[in-house]
This record gives structure tokens, C-alpha cells and sequence, in this order.
């Protein structure tokens, strides 16, 4: 007979188990990148080959920034996602917190309106755009590309942000109006203070977000506007796509790096961000 | 349309005064596409001009599979983004709003056309989008040959086990049958014997790059072409309703499942020849742009490529004696921005000027000089093999149509085709129907037919 | 007059900039797309627009390609609904368990393949993962003695290959959420349930399954509306091929209106699938509400 305590034993190393299975799973992906960047790689080679580093080479980073342009891209990426974390804050924060203020049918109108716009594929933004475009002049530019992103973030992050404005007590704002608050005082010096995490949440998200978007990408940035995602293309497939995967998986660990490095200093922000909205309509 | 002439009128006028504005402030900008040729420029040209000019030129290089795309957002944009884009005469029709009359600025330079070859005329300068004009020059114009092996084809055992399976003799393949066979005697698992050696690794007996989209696409309509099936006759009927378009289809996706690596399927140009650089394939389609790879030094196959043309179709419509590709590489158009004359006297001066050193730099023949050239054909020891054959490819090459049509029903159409015919989502006889209907449905469309 | 400061007044003051920015920005590209998939649009020649009112969609529904690319988002997306929820219970279970230590230090780890950029993804799943003879997955199968077939280029397998690395993106989602979720149901209800004699399996499907309810509609949202719009992980890592065997109407829409230069056609093969995502969402969101007022 199994005593209880061995059999906790037994089950919290069955669970460190699987949990630890799943764990490699989870990063192995992105740990071949590494692996791969650091090695010279003129054929293909076993993973362990590659984990290993038998091959230990910095080439393909100074290829990936030399031949791949990475600065450029850099460039782009950044112009665009900070603009974007910047003007949906803008909009979206004033915007989530007015409509956890109106009530009724009105509300249920707006909210509405607002989740089922989330739904959208993104390809059927994007393709009208491209035509759309040429016509107003902002064809390839980074300012089309931005305004792309912001038809994806403004009602994801209104969507995020609602559900943290109606944590706020109502009385905290009855408190605010006795004191004399304009609305403006209620809004900036009363209640934003209290949501701020979730604030810091949505600007982690919406960089992300931006950072790795691809399709619009894609459709609509010119050559002057592209980001790093299109960058990396660039060398896939053409002439020697076969024995320059080291240089690809060089770049690739330059453009995952910075979201890598957010997920885990700003987990309990983006684990916030990520369930907001779980548990409401 | 109108408000384009306008447009064209008032960037005229901007040119005029642009020419004469300080030189150091010109920077051209020109799309490439990726090879020798935009190596030559990035490398050696551009900088050699503004040294001598003053006058910047920015050479960027897409990737193959982006750059029709990237150069359609910015030019359908108007954007101004390049002064120069990558001419290929199958995509033309995408362009022709946008590109420049190179008429005027041809006798205003006096820029030579006629050292060019009349087919390179036909195909590559003119377009029938833009009757009566020169909307381009040449750069590498280029079509594809049959490269081989040719130190197994010679080898006594190879010889004697061949013509003990097909009772005939191990021969470079004169017909697409022939191909088959030959490439299928060559395809061997690795631990089989080759020229008496065990091998190492699997052999496969030909390849091109066969990577959904254009690399699949490129190499079926090759032997579409030889054929003779050119998409439509003369009153806009398409002529790919013909059942040899099936025949074909049928022979390509045979030939590329049971002999090609199955790698090839991630193929857009020439990745396939590093295999054959490496040994491990008897044949291959090649494109000159290629050449320098399978003859790299110290390569398994340096020094032992056999160069000829593709095979003949048996039963072609059109009576062709050799395998009929499409002239296909490219050349460079001048988007109507206002350095469009700047970037002419550049061009002149790279192609005419300096015709011999670009030849030799992009490592491609396009102009009457560079076959003449004594330096030019003995730069590379295996030259005088390749170009005997290359000059012979040339004598039998597609050239295709310039209508803006033609990217959508011609390649776009062939792409939808061999895709479905190849993967077997549909039958040949489906996929042919879908081909007719859509072609034919795009012609009424554009008025061509009623 | 309504004071400023009533709670309605203020709230609109705050939301109408914002909601009419948003509703511009999203509608007028929505619009449009609507318009251009009712005329006949070539890239090519995009001045001479064509009314040919519902003649594209008709086009599209009779062509086996579309219905083709229907039907492999339909598999796509139900494949990573069904393997993200049953993946993310799993770990989720595991994971929230009183005998696991460190447990924000694992879900912190657990969360970066949900921000890894989703093309770079396909580049890793192509190159490292299923590449056939060195990729990681064929090795490990090697090891078995199993087989070792080309997965991205076997019609069969290619799919799958997508289905399994998309998941991987989507999954940590579903740990997140479903963690989340177990952890506020307290303790009480399972000792509850053991003083009634039930099994820890009986515990978990009698008493926690239920209670994960709305949090499993929420995932499972989240996850439809992301798989089936997906085009960045599939186009880096197959292209759409091998032929048309991961072909999602996303790339397919981009391969008729921008590669194949018929705009019409590539906006009435997005516009439906805009149609398609409007009646699933209009589906979710009485359902929710539905299961919200029943928990309630």
C-alpha cells in the first residue's frame, strides 16, 4: 500500500513532468533559432549539431545586418509600432472609460459594435486599402500602414480596457463630484490612476501586436515603409534560400528578441491584459 | 486617363527644369532583381557613376518572389518610389500606365538599338501594350537549357546498363520521352551504384525549381511552349483548350514526381542546382543565370556540364526542331518620375558606353558585341561550351505577348493549372476547362472577343 | 440641461471622438471592399471600373478552388480549436495543481509562444521542426523507429504540420485563461466533492468542467476569429501549398486580387469571409449571453 505522502511525491513529479515536457515544446521552436544563428550552416545539420554549437559562428548576424538591412527594418518597426501603442492610448483609453460610464441600450449598442468589430479578418481591410490608397496618396507609406493597425487596435484595446474601468466603484466618482471635480479631474486625476496596470497592459499588447503584424504589411507598405517582418522575407525563397538559413534564423532571433524579453519582464501585465475580458459580454 | 497626361506633362516639365538643377542632388533608384546582373550594378556601376557624376544611384534588389508586387503597390501608387524597375515581358501589362516612352530619349542619346539581336528587339524593348514605342532595354534576356552530367553519361557501365533496359545508347535526350526515361534510369536510392561508385545519398535524374507559384509555373510553361501552344491566336481564341496542353501536364507531373527531388517543391529558381553543383542530380533545367553555380570551382560537377537545348516536343503544333522556352529574364523601364532622363543617360551609359565591362560583370550576353567579343567568350573556361549552346537556345524561343492581360490568363492561368493538375485536386480536363472559361471571360472583358 | 457631470453626459463627452474615429477607420475600408467585390477591379487596369453586381461572388462559389479554400479553413480552424482547448486544459490542469511549485515562473515561460512573431514561427516550424531529415520532429520520431514523411510536402501531412504549429501560437492562450479560471475556484469545492466519495476524474468533469464553461466559449472565440483569419504563420511556413493544401481564404484572397491582379475578386472572397465572421460573432454573442445569465 502506497502511503498519501508518496503518492503526493509521485504526483508532483508526474506533474513537473509533463509541465517540463510541455515547457521544451514550448520553446524549442524559438531555441533552434538560436542554436542555428550561432552555427555556420552550409548544409543542414541534426538539432543536437545544432544545440550543440559545434559550428560557433557570429557570420550570420553580421550578415543579417549587413546584407539584411536590419537597421532599415529596425527603423520601420519601431516608427510604427510606438505610434501605434501612442495613438491607440489616445483614443482608446478616453474611449473605454466613456462608454463604462453610459448605461442602457446605448451601452449594449456601442459594446456591441465594438466586440463585433474584432471579428473582422484582417484581409478584408487590407485588400480595399491597397486600392484605397492610391487614391488618397498614402500608397506604400508608413502613415497607410499605421492607420491599418489602428482599425485592429482601436477596438481590441477599447474592448480590453472596458472591462477594467467598470472595476472602478461608481462611488469613487460620486466622492470626486462632491469635491468638486470637473469631469476632465474625474476622469485623469480619479479613476485612470486606479486602472493604470491595465493601461501598461494594453500599451505592452499593442506593441506586440504591431511589432509582429505581417499581412498588412504585406498589401500595403512600399519599400521605404517596410518592417521587420517583411524584412525577413526577403530571404526566404530567392536564389540561394537553401544554404542561408542561418542568416534567416540569425534575423529571426534580432526580431523575436524584443517581444521575448517584454513577455518575461512585463508576464503579470501581459497575463492581465490576456484574461481581461475573459468573464464578460 | 486624362488626368495622367496631365500628370505626364507637368513631370516633363519637371525634368526639364530637374536636368538642369545641380547634379549632386540627383539620386536614382532602381528595383533589381536578384543576380549577377544586380550585383554588377550595386557593386561595381552605381559607384563607378557617381564617382564619375556626381550622381547616386541606388540599386535595391527584391526578392524574386516579391518584386512584381512591391513594384506594382508603388508604381499603380504613383509613389515615385524608383526611377528604374525590372522589365520582364510577362508582367509588362501591370506597368505600362506607368512606364516612359523611351523613344524620344533613345534618338536624344543617341542610344543604339540595333546592337541588339532582333528577337532580344521584339521581346524585350517593345511591347504591344505600348505599340510604336520603346518601353524598355535589355538587360539579361535569357532562356533556359538542358544541362547534364556529361561524365556518367560517358561512363562504359552507365552505357552498357542503359542500353541493356532501352536498347539504344546513353545519349544526351532529344525528346521529352527521351527525358523521361533517361532521368528515370539516373534517379537511385542511396547504396546504389553510380559510374562505379556506391553512393552516398539518393541521385535524382532531373530537376528544376518547382516551388508552388512561380517556380512550378516557370518550369511547366516552358515545355507548354515547346508544345507550340502560345495561349491565344491572333483573334484572341485560346489555343489552350488543344488536349496536347493535357498531354503535357500529364508528362510534367510524371517526370517532376518520379525523378525531381522532392525538395524541389521548395524551389523558386535556382536553388535545384546546388544539388547539381553537389552531384546528386544527372540533369537539369537551367537558366543562364545559373551557370556560375554549377560550374563552381572545387563542385562535384565543375568541368563535367554538358550543355544542349531543351528536348524537342514530338507532335508539336507549331514544327519546332528543339525545345521551345520562352524568352524570359528581363530588362529595365523608366517609371515616369522627373529624374526619368537622368536615369536614361545612366542606363546609356552603363549598357552602350560600357558594354563590354557590363557583360562581363553580369555575366550575361544580351548585345551583338558580347557575342563578338573575343574577351568576353573566353573569360570563363567552360564558356566555350555553354555558348555555342546558349546562342542555339536563342534561335527558338517564345516571345510573349504584351497585353495587360497576360500576367492573369497566361501566367496566373498556367499557375492555377499545373497547381491543380499537379497536386490532383482536379483532373487535366477540369483544370483546362477552368483555364478556357477564365481566359476567355478576360478577353471579353478587356473587348477583345464578343 | 443635463449637468456635465452626470454619469451619461460625461461618458459620451469621452466616447464620441474615439467611437467615430474608430467606426471611420474601420468602416470605410469595410465599405469599400463591399464596393469593389460588385464591380470588376484589375490592378491593371483599376481606372475602369465594372458594376457586375453579385457576378464575382456567383464566380467564386462555382469555382472548386474556393470551395477548396472553405473547406481547408474549415479544417484549419476546427483543428486548432480543438487541439488549443484540449491542450491548454491539460497544462492548465497540471499547472494549477497545489503540488506544483514556482507555478508564475512556468506561465510566464508557457506564454512565449503566444508572442513570438507568427512569421518567424513558420520560419522555425519550416526550417527546424518539419524540415524531413534534420528537423526535430522527425528525429524524435526516428528514435521510435517511426516514419519520417516530408510534412510540408505531402498534401496529407502539410496540413496537419500547419494545424500542429499554429496551435503551438494559439495554446498558451488557453493555459492562461483556463489557469486563471481554476484558480479562483476554491478549495472547498473539490474537498466538497471528495467527502461525496467522487474520484479527482469525477471532480474534474462533474465539477470544474462545467464551472470552465464561459471561460471555454471565450477561448474558443478567441481562437475561431484568429485561426480562420490566420495567413502569416501558414504563408511563411507552407506558402498555401504543397498545390493548394493549406490554401486559408486569406491567402487565397491575396492570390486572386493581389498576385493575380483581380482585385474584384480577391474583395468578394474577403467581404465573404468578413460575412461568415459576422454571423459567427453574432452566434457568440447570444450564446454568451445565454451561458453568462444561466451561471448567473
Amino acid at each position: 500500500m502506497i502511503s498519501p505522502r508518496t503518492k503526493r511525491r509521485l504526483l508532483a513529479v508526474l506533474l513537473h513532468g509533463v509541465l517540463g515536457l510541455w515547457l521544451i515544446y514550448s520553446i524549442l521552436p524559438p531555441l533552434m533559432l538560436l542554436a542555428a544563428s550561432f552555427n555556420s550552416t552550409a548544409l543542414f545539420r541534426s538539432p543536437l549539431d545544432l544545440l550543440l554549437f559545434r559550428e560557433f559562428t557570429t557570420e550570420n548576424f553580421s550578415q543579417a545586418f549587413t546584407r539584411g538591412a536590419f537597421w532599415f527594418f529596425f527603423r520601420n518597426s519601431v516608427i510604427i509600432s510606438s505610434a501605434a501603442v501612442v495613438i491607440t492610448l489616445v483614443v482608446c483609453v478616453p474611449m473605454a472609460y466613456g462608454l463604462s460610464k453610459i448605461t442602457g441600450r446605448a451601452r449594449s449598442a456601442v459594446s456591441f459594435g465594438v466586440l463585433a468589430m474584432r471579428f473582422i479578418p484582417y484581409v478584408v481591410l487590407a485588400l480595399p486599402l491597397f486600392l484605397l490608397y492610391v487614391n488618397l496618396g498614402l500608397a506604400g507609406s508608413r502613415a497607410g500602414l499605421l492607420l491599418a493597425h489602428l482599425a485592429i487596435h482601436i477596438p481590441f484595446a477599447t474592448w480590453m480596457l472596458i472591462g477594467y474601468f467598470d472595476s472602478v466603484p461608481e462611488e469613487l466618482e460620486q466622492a470626486g463630484i462632491i469635491d468638486g471635480c470637473t469631469p476632465w479631474n474625474l476622469f485623469w486625476d480619479v479613476t485612470l490612476p486606479v486602472v493604470r496596470s491595465g493601461v501598461i497592459a494594453l500599451a505592452i499588447l499593442v506593441f506586440v501586436m504591431s511589432w509582429n503584424e505581417y499581412l498588412f504589411a504585406l498589401f500595403l507598405a512600399g519599400s521605404d515603409a517596410q518592417p521587420l517582418t517583411v524584412g525577413i522575407t526577403r530571404f526566404l525563397g530567392g536564389a540561394e534560400a537553401g544554404a542561408e538559413y542561418g542568416v534567416i534564423a540569425a534575423y529571426s532571433v534580432l526580431v523575436i528578441s524584443p517581444v521575448i524579453v517584454f513577455a518575461l519582464a512585463a508576464n503579470r501585465y501581459i497575463v492581465s491584459g490576456m484574461t481581461a475580458g475573459a468573464v464578460k459580454g | 486617363m486624362k488626368l495622367h497626361t496631365l500628370r505626364l506633362a507637368a513631370l516633363a516639365a519637371a525634368a526639364a527644369f530637374a536636368s538642369q538643377a545641380a547634379a549632386q542632388d540627383i539620386t536614382l533608384r532602381w528595383a533589381l532583381h536578384p543576380g549577377a546582373e544586380a550585383d554588377a550594378v550595386v557593386d561595381y556601376f552605381a559607384p563607378k557613376y557617381e564617382e564619375e557624376t556626381g550622381i547616386k544611384v541606388i540599386g535595391e534588389i527584391l526578392p524574386a518572389a516579391q518584386l512584381r508586387d512591391q513594384m506594382a503597390i508603388e508604381a499603380i501608387g504613383d509613389t515615385d518610389r524608383w526611377d528604374m524597375g525590372y522589365h520582364s515581358p510577362g508582367w509588362f501589362g501591370t506597368f505600362a500606365p506607368h512606364v516612359l516612352d523611351l523613344t524620344p530619349l533613345i534618338e536624344k542619346h543617341g542610344f543604339d538599338v540595333n546592337a541588339y539581336p532582333d528577337l532580344v528587339i521584339n521581346s524585350h524593348m517593345t511591347s504591344s501594350a505600348r505599340e510604336g514605342e520603346y518601353i524598355a532595354l535589355p538587360t539579361p534576356p535569357a532562356a533556359p537549357m538542358l544541362i547534364h552530367r556529361a561524365d556518367w553519361f560517358s561512363h562504359p557501365e552507365e552505357q552498357a546498363a542503359f542500353e541493356k533496359e532501352f536498347g539504344r545508347a546513353l545519349e544526351v535526350p532529344k525528346t521529352f520521352k527521351e527525358l523521361r526515361e533517361v532521368a528515370g534510369f539516373f534517379t537511385r536510392d542511396a547504396g546504389e551504384m553510380l559510374a562505379g561508385q556506391e553512393l552516398e545519398r539518393d541521385l535524382y535524374g532531373w530537376t528544376d525549381a518547382l516551388g508552388a507559384g512561380v517556380g512550378i509555373t516557370r518550369s511547366f510553361i516552358v515545355v507548354l511552349y515547346s508544345t507550340g501552344v502560345s495561349g491565344w491566336d491572333d483573334s484572341f481564341q485560346p489555343d489552350i483548350g488543344h488536349p496536347i496542353v493535357n498531354e503535357a501536364a500529364e508528362y510534367f507531373t510524371d517526370l517532376a514526381k518520379n525523378t525531381a527531388p522532392r525538395e524541389a517543391q521548395n524551389w523558386g529558381f535556382l536553388e535545384g542546382l546546388e544539388m547539381f553543383r553537389d552531384g546528386r542530380l544527372a540533369m537539369a533545367t537551367m537558366w543562364p543565370q545559373g551557370v556560375g553555380i554549377v560550374e563552381t570551382e572545387g563542385g562535384d560537377a565543375a568541368g563535367n556540364v554538358g550543355y544542349s537545348t531543351l528536348p524537342v516536343w514530338e507532335g508539336n503544333l507549331a514544327g519546332f526542331t528543339q525545345g521551345t522556352p520562352f524568352l524570359g529574364g528581363g530588362g529595365v523601364f523608366i517609371f515616369d518620375t522627373p529624374n526619368a532622363d537622368e536615369a536614361f543617360k545612366f542606363l546609356k551609359w552603363m549598357l552602350q558606353d560600357n558594354e563590354v565591362e557590363w557583360g562581363k560583370r553580369s555575366l550575361q550576353f544580351s548585345r551583338k558585341a558580347h557575342f563578338q567579343s573575343e574577351e568576353l567568350r573566353t573569360l570563363r573556361p567552360f564558356y566555350k561550351d555553354y555558348l555555342p549552346t546558349f546562342e542555339q537556345v536563342l534561335q527558338s524561343v517564345f516571345i510573349r505577348q504584351g497585353i495587360p492581360e497576360y500576367g492573369a490568363v497566361m501566367w496566373g492561368g498556367a499557375t492555377d493549372y499545373i497547381t491543380d493538375v499537379y497536386s490532383g485536386d482536379l483532373t487535366p480536363e477540369q483544370a483546362q476547362e477552368r483555364w478556357v472559361a477564365n481566359m476567355t471571360e478576360a478577353f471579353k472583358a478587356a473587348g477583345y472577343l464578343e | 440641461m443635463a449637468d456635465p457631470r452626470s454619469r451619461f453626459t460625461r461618458g459620451w463627452w469621452f466616447l464620441a471622438p474615439g467611437l467615430v474615429l474608430m467606426t471611420l477607420i474601420v468602416s470605410v475600408p469595410l465599405l469599400m471592399a463591399f464596393r469593389y467585390s460588385v464591380h470588376r477591379v484589375f490592378l491593371y487596369r483599376f481606372d475602369e471600373q465594372t458594376f457586375l453586381g453579385l457576378a464575382n461572388y456567383l464566380r467564386a462559389i462555382r469555382d472548386p478552388l474556393y470551395v477548396n479554400a472553405l473547406k481547408v479553413t474549415t479544417l484549419f480552424t476546427l483543428g486548432c480549436l480543438v487541439l488549443s482547448i484540449v491542450l491548454g486544459l491539460l497544462v492548465a490542469f497540471a499547472l494549477s495543481s497545489r503540488e506544483v511549485r514556482l507555478r508564475p515562473a512556468w506561465l510566464a515561460l508557457f506564454l512565449i509562444p503566444f508572442v513570438v512573431t507568427p512569421v518567424v514561427a513558420g520560419i522555425a516550424w519550416r526550417f527546424f521542426m518539419w524540415q524531413q531529415e534534420f528537423g526535430v520532429i522527425n528525429q524524435v520520431l526516428g528514435v521510435f523507429g517511426g516514419p519520417d514523411p516530408y510534412w510540408l510536402l505531402e498534401r496529407e501531412t502539410a496540413l496537419i504540420a500547419a494545424i500542429v504549429s499554429n496551435s503551438w501560437h494559439l495554446t498558451p492562450l488557453a493555459i492562461l485563461v483556463f489557469y486563471a479560471a481554476l484558480t479562483t475556484i476554491p478549495d472547498e469545492l473539490f474537498d466538497a466533492g471528495k467527502t461525496d466519495g467522487a474520484g479527482p476524474m469525477q471532480s474534474l468533469w462533474y465539477i470544474v468542467l462545467p464551472m470552465l464553461r464561459p471561460h471555454m466559449l471565450f477561448v474558443s472565440i478567441i481562437v475561431i476569429t484568429s485561426a480562420f483569419r490566420e495567413f502569416d504563420m501558414i504563408w511563411s511556413l507552407t506558402g498555401g501549398g504543397p498545390g493548394r493544401a493549406t490554401t486559408v481564404l486569406s491567402i487565397f484572397a491575396y492570390d486572386r486580387g493581389i498576385a493575380n491582379q483581380d482585385m474584384g475578386m480577391g474583395n468578394s472572397i474577403a467581404f465573404s469571409m468578413f460575412v461568415i465572421m459576422a454571423v459567427a460573432a453574432w452566434i457568440y454573442i447570444t450564446v454568451y449571453r445565454r451561458v453568462l445569465e444561466h451561471e448567473e
